[in-house]
């Protein structure tokens, strides 16, 4: 085994040129999936922050009384999905919209008497743990709440989070084919690397033949190297995706703080890692079954 | 030369024959070879000889006929089977065959390691068959600085280095001299003199002559005759 190691890295080196053009190359569709895929990750988090983040505004009629509003917020925490209520008084809502203005909170001063409704904020929980709840969800609690006799009016989650949802999964798709195809690529062109060191090699294979090497001999240094190959690509790419995102993060603090992104886990480094080797080992293995028929 | 009645047969071929698409490059072909014998298989150019060779070590597959080796139909060795099957081989050509890349100790070490050697053996083997070829000063040399002569023995100690028990060499001094070629005949007399079956094809009827042994006569792939010659010395 050490042999055949010793014999692949031989390999690399005596091709160096070709070697280290494919190993840029596959390190390169690694560092497009990748960064692909870090997006993807940070996104689909995002996405399911906002999500849960969503809260129902339930406005109330002027005049309702104190009696009515504990009646009313009876009713909302008997729908299905409600998972928290909370009153806010057109007072704290003032109070706070006089924070929200800061320096220009004085102009509310003038104001003879409060235009703010009572309220409540309604947080929704979903069916499906861990994501945000679905639009959907939202939809059909406020609809209840609408029907809920003292209530004015009800406001929810930004249409356009549904909007962005849909693009994003669209998104999701393009890029999961274009992936597909860098992979094709990828392994195309380990096949090609192989196949020259394998021209490159055809007296000695027919030797080895001739004299009577297992298939497994002559075969697996080519193997290992295709193997290592993919390796070093990935991790490469991934080096460089790495070093990239800790620069965006370190120097663009104040732009990007407001959105946490986070590299992609250890268990995923590791799998693009394995993906790519074995990208590798599939090149290997269609090269040499096309080059071994003739 | 030898007393051939005494020995069994290593391999036996039963009308054989050979077609290439639509060409017949063997034709019925019967022969049986002796266990430890010398044998010539001489004919022009074109004749089968190369073709004759090729099936008994299933570099290519009989058209037709039955081949035994060791007393194995060779037809019913699996694929996976061949390259042991081929270690009973060493095999000589005409054009050396080294990997010029590669110096004379690779070279022959790459045979040793694809047959399943290991470690120290290596080494010491190496130096012990290019002893017997007597080029074990060469060792560090690359093929394309040695003279013809010198790289057909190092392909011989190749051969050599797996100890086979049949040698196939296809017209091994076509590209010599006559002193080199003498050298590398000696070479190949002195296996068979250790025990194994030599299989030599050649157009060079002076080879024959010097050695002497069982011919096999082949034009456009038929057996035309077997003769025996007396060798004019022995070596
Ligand atoms: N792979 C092949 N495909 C087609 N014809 C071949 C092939 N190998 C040999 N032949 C033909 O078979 C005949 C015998 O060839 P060969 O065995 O090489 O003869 P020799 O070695 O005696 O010169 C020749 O006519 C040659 O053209
Ligand atoms: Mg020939």
């Amino acid at each position: 085994m050490f042999l055949f190691v010793k014999r692949a890295f031989k390999d690399i080196l005596e091709n160096s040129f070709v070697s280290s053009i494919t190993i840029v190359i596959i390190g390169l569709i690694i560092l497009i999936i990748s960064t692909f895929l870090l997006f993807l990750d940070n996104a689909a988090g995002a996405i399911s922050d906002w999500k849960s983040g969503i809260r129902i505004m339930v406005y109330l009629q002027p005049g309702t009384n104190a009696i009515d509003f504990s009646k009313v917020k009876k009713n909302i925490q008997e729908i299905n999905l409600v998972n928290k209520v909370r009153f806010i008084s057109k007072e704290e809502a003032l109070a706070i919209l006089r924070k929200q203005l800061n320096r220009q909170g004085s102009l509310l001063d003038n104001l003879k008497e409060n235009p703010l409704p009572d309220a409540f904020d309604v947080q929704v929980a979903s069916n499906f743990r861990r994501k945000g709840p679905d639009l959907d969800e939202i939809e059909a609690v406020a609809l209840k709440i609408e029907s809920i006799p003292g209530v004015q009016q009800v406001e929810y989650g930004q249409k356009w989070i549904e909007r962005f949802s849909a693009v994003f999964d669209l998104f999701r798709l393009v890029g999961l084919a274009t992936a597909g195809l860098f992979v094709m690529a990828g392994i195309f062109i380990i096949a090609n690397t192989i196949r020259l060191v394998l021209y490159a090699r055809q007296d000695e294979l027919e030797i080895m033949r001739l004299v009577g090497a297992s298939e497994w001999f002559i075969k697996t240094p080519f193997y290992i190297q295709a193997i290592i190959q993919g390796g070093l690509g990935a991790f490469a790419g991934m080096m460089v995706l790495y070093f990239g995102y800790q620069y965006l993060n370190t120097s663009d603090q104040q732009g990007l703080s407001f959105i946490n992104i986070h590299f992609l886990s250890m268990n995923t480094c590791l799998s693009i890692m394995i993906a790519s080797m074995i990208l590798g080992w599939l090149g290997c293995y269609l090269s040499l079954k096309q080059f071994l028929r003739k | 030369m030898v007393n051939l009645q005494k020995k069994s047969s290593i391999i036996r071929l039963f009308h054989v024959y050979k077609t290439y698409s639509d060409k017949n490059a063997l034709v019925d072909i019967t022969v049986d070879v002796a266990q430890n014998e010398f044998l010539f298989i001489s004919g022009p150019s074109g004749a089968g000889k190369t073709t004759l060779l090729k099936l008994l070590y299933l570099g290519q597959y009989a058209s037709q006929g039955q081949i035994l080796v060791d007393g194995v139909n060779i037809a019913r060795i699996s694929k996976k089977k061949i390259p042991l099957f081929r270690r009973k081989f060493g095999i000589i050509f005409q054009d050396y065959k080294l990997i010029p890349q590669k110096t004379v100790y690779h070279n022959i070490a790459l045979v040793l390691e694809a047959t399943g050697k290991k470690g120290r053996i290596i080494p010491q083997k190496i130096r012990s068959v290019l002893r017997t070829v007597g080029m074990e000063d060469r060792i560090d040399m690359y093929p394309p600085s040695l003279s013809g002569g010198e790289q057909q023995r190092v392909a011989v100690a190749r051969a050599l280095a797996t100890d086979p028990k049949i040698i196939l060499a296809d017209e091994p001094t076509g590209n010599l001299d006559i002193q080199s070629a003498g050298i590398v005949l000696k070479l190949l007399i002195q296996f068979y003199i250790r025990g194994a079956t030599v299989i030599l094809a050649t157009h060079n009827l002076e080879l024959i002559r010097k050695t002497g042994g069982r011919v096999v006569h082949l034009k456009d792939g038929k057996v035309q005759a077997i003769t025996w010659h007396e060798p004019i010395r022995d070596f």
